[in-house]
């Protein structure tokens, strides 16, 4: 399969007054066309930074390094105007929080137009077909009254939608969606996956989906990438990731959801501004051993596909 | 212990256009002590309205609630006041629930000081801080830190703590960890679970996460478009449903496993 963007030993870090934030560290990624790739992790332990870092759309205190090679072009090293050819049109970013990504005191139906008019250069009339086409792929029954309705007229799941439309409008090669089914209902995160399936389908657009919902990841993704403090613990196949989890953490987080026992896994992640320099799952690991205290653990290969990060495979 | 009959609430809106909306519709049930009822249905059928009205957040526009035995749909003054110490709530949202400019005791101390349970800076007040901090599991060192500088999970945990204050009889959850990630709602939903055991009070949890509510309530109700389509025990409800909707609920959840 064809490459369409390879993050390289990406590091972001952020300058704060009590010191050096480390929120992504050497974080080695590839994602291919029409690839589902899922990132899971707990809240703070950097997946949304990343997710934001592969468009620059960070604060100005981050500081990222390395790489992000975006069809061969290194994304870090474009200047403004050739980012903005590329943000949109060729890698669309879905945002966390939809009730404050929509300008509340614009029509939805204005707010999708005008994506789309940025994205394609189209006349009025057909930026509003278009528009209605996007809903109508999302699933909203009548389209055009959504069209002339307030955001605060709508409920949660369908701003999501609203939202995923503008960044549809584009037909992105890549799109990142970070939390899509926060503070969504069953039937309402079946309908996000089927369109999500939909969209890469009839594009062949390649989709980064960051969510710390497991049950979502695993019915949508082809690959998963566990995340923990700021480093990837575990990558692999979907299937192979969740029938046999090979890192500590990923097997205490499959425990703890309701439906596996709810069994708690205690402690808190620890700082990202003083990390430690031996494993960072160390503390709350029911596997530590004594060489664990001392080593920081390297990614390391079991198969061709399956990469965990922990000293128990060594 | 707990009694709801008939209860709506219609939601008026416009000047001109005049529209009402009915977001709770001829609502009744009941909840006993020590048990959990869990309410589920998707995002704007009510659930949260319903909430707000058991707590007299919200007015009622008909129907009445009773609290053992006794009627408190118009109740003012100091019955309302000592009301709202037996019945609490827990947010959605634990980051703005909590006021971001007050030190985390001074949230503890401020609902101690509001009910009279302690005078203002006496040692009493701490010991009776640093007591419900332990029994939620913080440190002593978090109650110098303000809201911001916590997690999700410690928020609601001080959210919670706020509650066992005052000892509550109904506690109403309002999707208390939609927010929150696995891990975390692993840790505050076996807390929840424990502290009702401790202390004995009915709790109403309000979610749509069908595997929450199936871990922690006894008796769940389903509804729909502002009306309560179905319910009964937990098992009953989720191996025999009986009404369409519950029935794609969980035909819909089925598929995510």
């Amino acid at each position: 399969m064809e490459k369409l963007l390879e993050i390289k030993n990406l590091c972001t870090h952020f300058d704060s007054r009590n010191g050096c934030v480390n929120a992504v560290c050497n974080v080695n990624m590839d994602i291919h066309r029409r690839q589902i790739i899922g990132l899971i992790g707990e809240t703070g332990c950097g997946k949304s930074v990343l997710g934001q870092s592969v468009l620059k759309l960070l604060p100005k205190n981050a500081c990222i390094t390395g790489k992000i090679l975006f069809e061969g072009k290194d994304i870090l090293k474009m200047s403004v105007k050739e980012l903005r050819a590329v943000r949109g049109h060729k890698i669309a970013f879905i945002c966390q929080n939809p009730a404050e990504a929509l300008n509340p005191l614009m029509k939805n139906g204005t707010q999708i137009m005008e994506s789309v008019r940025i994205n394609q250069a189209l006349s009025k009339k057909e930026c509003r077909e278009t528009s209605i086409d996007l809903l109508n792929i999302l699933g909203f029954s009548e389209p055009k009254s959504i069209m002339h309705k307030y955001p605060n007229e709508l409920s949660g799941g369908m701003k999501q939608r609203v939202l995923a439309a503008m960044g549809m409008s584009g037909y992105p090669s890549l799109l990142i969606a970070d939390e899509p089914t926060k503070g969504l209902d069953a039937i309402k995160r079946r309908q996000v996956i089927a369109t999500i399936r939909k969209f890469t389908e009839t594009t062949g657009c390649a989709v980064l989906i960051i969510t710390h919902d497991l049950k979502f990841a695993s019915a949508i993704c082809d690959t998963i990438a566990v995340m923990y403090a700021g480093e990837i613990v575990e990558t692999g196949d979907m299937e192979a990731l969740f029938n046999d989890p090979k890192h500590p953490y990923l097997m205490a987080l499959i425990k703890s959801q309701p439906c596996k026992g709810l069994n708690v896994l205690n402690g808190t992640v620890c700082s990202l501004i003083d990390l430690p320099s031996n494993c960072r799952f160390f503390d709350r690991c029911s596997y530590a051993a004594g060489i664990c205290q001392d080593q920081h653990p390297d990614l390391l290969t079991l198969n061709e596909a399956h990469r965990v990060r922990c000293l128990k495979y060594v | 212990m707990f009694e709801v009959r008939n209860l709506s609430k219609v939601y008026n809106s416009g000047v001109i256009n005049k529209a009402s909306l009915k977001a709770v519709d001829d609502v009744t049930f009941s909840v006993d002590r020590g048990e959990t009822v869990g309410i589920i249905g998707e995002s704007g059928c009510g659930k949260t309205s319903l909430a707000k009205m058991v707590l007299k957040l919200l007015k009622i526009s008909s129907g009445s609630m009773y609290l053992n035995g006794e009627d408190v749909s118009s109740i003012r003054g100091e019955k309302l006041k000592s009301y709202r110490r037996k019945v609490q709530i827990i947010f959605q949202n634990p980051e703005s629930s909590i006021n971001p400019h007050m030190k985390i005791y001074d949230c503890i101390a401020e609902v101690l000081r509001i009910n009279k349970l302690a005078s203002r800076k006496s040692e009493d007040e701490k010991a009776l801080i640093y007591q419900l901090i332990s029994m939620v599991g913080l440190q002593q060192e978090h109650l110098n830190r303000y809201s911001w500088e916590l997690s999700g999970g410690q928020i609601q945990r001080v959210a919670l703590s706020r509650v066992l204050a005052l000892k509550p009889e109904l506690l109403v959850a309002d999707e208390p960890t939609s927010m929150l990630d696995v891990s975390v709602q692993a840790q505050v939903l076996t807390l929840l679970r424990s502290m009702q055991r401790e202390q004995g009070f009915a709790m109403l949890f309000i979610s749509h996460d069908l595997d929450v509510v199936r871990v922690m309530c006894d008796r769940v109700i389903v509804m729909f478009m502002g009306k309560i389509v179905e319910s009964g025990t937990v098992d009953q409800v989720f191996s025999h449903p009986c009404h369409n909707y519950t029935k794609s609920l969980l035909e819909e959840y089925e598929c995510l496993r």
